[in-house]
């Protein structure tokens, strides 16, 4: 039988009706047979409801921490319109940035200014690509030589809804705003990482079994004796060491189970060796050195501030080399291009950079400053995914975890539902720490890919360093489950 | 009469429960933490029953509330609030639904039943693993594949009415259908699932007989 043709007896469906409850005035009064056929009908529909689910209690914690962050949001542009003086502030805030960015345009336009920040125009001059994705995107400033600072673009080429209009669009106030309050949301995860109950709490509400938690702190185990090893033998290379640190940190066993002499001795590595490192090293070697300032502030923060600004320099207008005809600071054609920029330099780095920028203007680096290198960053990542095919998990998982803001997350997302965890975890432990690290609660596939994610704990611990790492990093995304910081009422 | 239904939909809730989603709107923020603990546990199962995926049914269900957290400042309370949640649960299942399918239904509004079998088993997804079969049970698995033989208008009727127990009135306004649709719908979904456990339990007989058979000629 395929089709309706065939209806149900009137006494069968008056039978359904009152055993739903829909039709109660049909019952007193019946007969036998309409009795029978009612119970039977009940006792269809009873085996029926048995069909269903245990929920992971996923929902209600996911949904409380969306509803904490719409409260935030309207708490702040209740506060942002509460009175004429706080709108003056705002407006003399928004003032001073933009003469700030307009000095600092007069200045670029001056050989060798205080900030090296080398025009737009130069530092693309070799690169149509890169610079028809971003100064075809945003001119800053006049033409002829386009300054990377400046006011912010004319309200048309705003809000474009395209990873192109969001990179049109900078604001140098709104990147500070953010930058804080995504240091403030790390500082609460890791106040949260370093307590055992917490992490086995997060587990549990994220719908895991807690004794997560004891693999996981096996594998940290695992990490800092190889980093140990490595920095003892010279052999640590600077992905490895950084890695190796964040995972410590993330993992929350820094402190209580006794790696915090790793972890303080890797961060001195780190630090020790800043000024010498290639552009690619330096971003992923500050990712690391950004985690440890966001729990220790002070000297650490001021080390990120000062070579973040470096390096983010450095991506804008790449060290000046003598031209052919000897003129000092121009470009020889079809060269220039910052090293971190090249097609050599590792997908991790680019995506550290993200990062790294992200965070700079919570440290004090000039929003714009660092906006414009990870907008530059963002594009070569663009330009690498024309160039190298569109579907290579890494790089798509470098977007989400870098420069979510500047991408279409859903396209994103639609490229890479077919890179489960599994399936990374074979040869791209680097991408699934960042594919791990930019799912957030309230979209589609999150709670498949946690428990995806958690199911990597049975892996055998991978030979490098850095993969092993990486994986740690990934299975530690369980403890900051966004929403457990408002179960466990750290935020409030 | 019969059954206990503690939570009727027909009857409207006490105390202005069915105005919370205008209280968070009117910036009562625990107002939604009493919609999500009232309706997830329901949601999370209505949108099982359709995918047969938790995680799925979970996604779904987060996306619906963000829907709802989303869309509250324009939320403009007409009737009960539990018809409102359904009918955007419903409209999201059939977004989702559409957009899963590779080929268009095939099937009249009228049909109760798919033709193929390999209409009710279109998302790959939704085909329970090789653990969740053995979960299930032989019953479970039978009464899952009477209820996916069934189309997706019936399936989203018969959902409504024994899962979440809405009354018709309701249900035609959720699906925004006439109430005598929705009881034709209803009454042909339960004849169709009667004969498909027919069926299932004639086709089962009958496999046991033969295994008996072949197993004695064995011997």
């Amino acid at each position: 039988m395929t089709s309706s043709g065939e209806h149900a007896r009137p006494d069968a469906s008056a039978a359904v009706d009152a055993a739903l409850g829909q039709d109660d005035q049909s019952l007193p009064g019946a007969g036998a047979e309409f009795v029978l056929e009612v119970a039977e009908a009940r006792v269809l529909l009873e085996d029926f409801r048995a069909l269903s689910t245990d929920p992971s209690g996923r929902v209600p914690v996911a949904m409380r921490y969306a509803v904490r962050r719409r409260n935030e949001l309207r708490g702040r542009r209740g506060f942002e319109g509460s009175t004429w003086v706080m709108k003056a502030a705002q407006v003399a805030a928004v003032a001073a940035v933009v003469l700030a960015g307009l000095l600092s345009w007069q200045d670029g336009r001056r050989p060798r200014a205080a900030i090296q920040l080398g025009p737009l125009s130069a530092a693309a001059g070799g690169l149509p690509a890169l610079e028809d994705r971003v100064s075809g995107l945003e001119r800053v400033g006049s033409a002829g030589s386009a300054a990377p600072l400046g006011p912010p673009p004319p309200a048309e080429r705003r809000g474009q809804g395209s990873p192109r209009g969001a990179l049109a669009n900078i604001d140098p106030f709104t990147r500070v705003v953010a930058a804080d309050r995504d240091l403030a949301w790390l500082r609460l995860e890791f106040v949260q990482r370093f307590s055992r109950q917490a992490r086995r709490r997060s587990i549990e509400l994220c719908g895991g079994r807690p004794d997560l938690e004891d693999r996981i702190q096996a594998l940290a185990a695992v990490v800092a004796g190889r980093l140990e090893f490595e920095l003892d033998q010279g052999t640590a290379t600077v992905a490895g060491v950084a890695l190796g640190l964040r995972a410590l940190l993330a993992s929350g066993s820094s402190f209580r189970l006794g790696h915090r002499d790793t972890v303080g001795r890797a961060n001195e590595h780190l630090r020790r060796g800043l000024n010498e490192l290639s552009d690619a090293e330096l971003a992923t070697a500050l990712a690391a050195l950004t985690d440890v300032a966001v729990v220790a502030g002070g000297q650490a923060a001021d080390l990120v501030r000062e070579h973040a600004e470096r390096l983010a320099v450095r991506v804008m207008a790449p060290p000046a080399r003598r031209g052919h005809h000897g003129a000092p600071g121009l470009a020889p054609s079809g060269q220039l291009r910052s090293a971190l920029l090249s097609f050599a330099t590792p997908t991790g780095s680019l995506a550290d950079a993200g990062r790294v920028f992200r965070l700079a203007p919570a440290f004090g680096v000039h929003p714009a400053v660092a906006e414009r290198a990870r907008q530059l960053v963002a594009a070569h990542l663009e330009e690498r995914l024309a160039a190298q095919g569109d579907g290579r998990p890494d790089l798509l998982a470098a977007q989400l975890y870098g420069f979510a803001d500047l991408v279409d997350r859903r396209d994103v997302g639609r490229k890479l539902r077919l890179w489960r965890p599994a399936l990374l975890a074979r040869d791209h432990y680097v991408a699934l720490h960042h594919l791990a690290w930019s799912q957030l609660p309230p979209g589609p596939g999150w709670a498949k890919f946690q428990r995806e994610l958690r199911e990597l704990a049975t892996l055998p611990t991978p030979r490098d360093l850095g993969d092993a790492a990486a994986l740690l990093l990934g299975l530690s995304a369980n403890f900051a489950a966004p929403g457990v910081r408002s179960v466990l009422g750290l935020a409030d | 009469m019969g059954r206990s239904a503690p939570s009727r939909s027909s009857s409207p809730p006490a105390g202005g429960v069915a105005d919370l989603l205008a209280r968070f709107r009117d910036g009562d923020a625990d107002a939604f933490r009493s919609i999500v603990d009232e309706y997830q546990g329901r949601l999370v199962q209505f949108f099982f029953r359709l995918c047969w995926d938790r995680d799925r049914a979970e996604d779904l269900a987060q996306e619906l509330f963000m829907k709802l957290l989303r869309g509250a400042g324009r939320y403009q309370p007409e009737g009960k609030l539990s018809t409102f949640i359904f009918r955007v649960a419903t409209n999201l299942w059939i977004d989702h639904y559409r957009a899963r399918r590779p080929t268009p239904r095939l099937y009249s509004l009228d049909q109760v039943r798919h033709g193929r079998r390999s209409d009710a088993h279109e998302q790959q997804d939704a085909e329970p693993g090789p653990i969740e079969r053995a979960i299930d049970g032989e019953e479970k698995q039978r009464l899952r594949q009477a209820l996916e033989s069934l189309t997706e208008p019936h399936r989203l009727v018969f959902e409504l009415a024994v899962y979440q127990e809405l009354r018709y009135a309701d249900i035609g306004q959720v699906l925004g259908i006439p109430v005598g649709t929705v009881k034709s719908r209803m009454h042909n979904s339960v004849k169709a699932l009667r004969d498909v456990m027919a069926e299932s339990r004639d086709q089962g007989e009958a496999r046991d007989a033969n295994a008996s058979f072949r197993r004695r000629v064995a011997r």
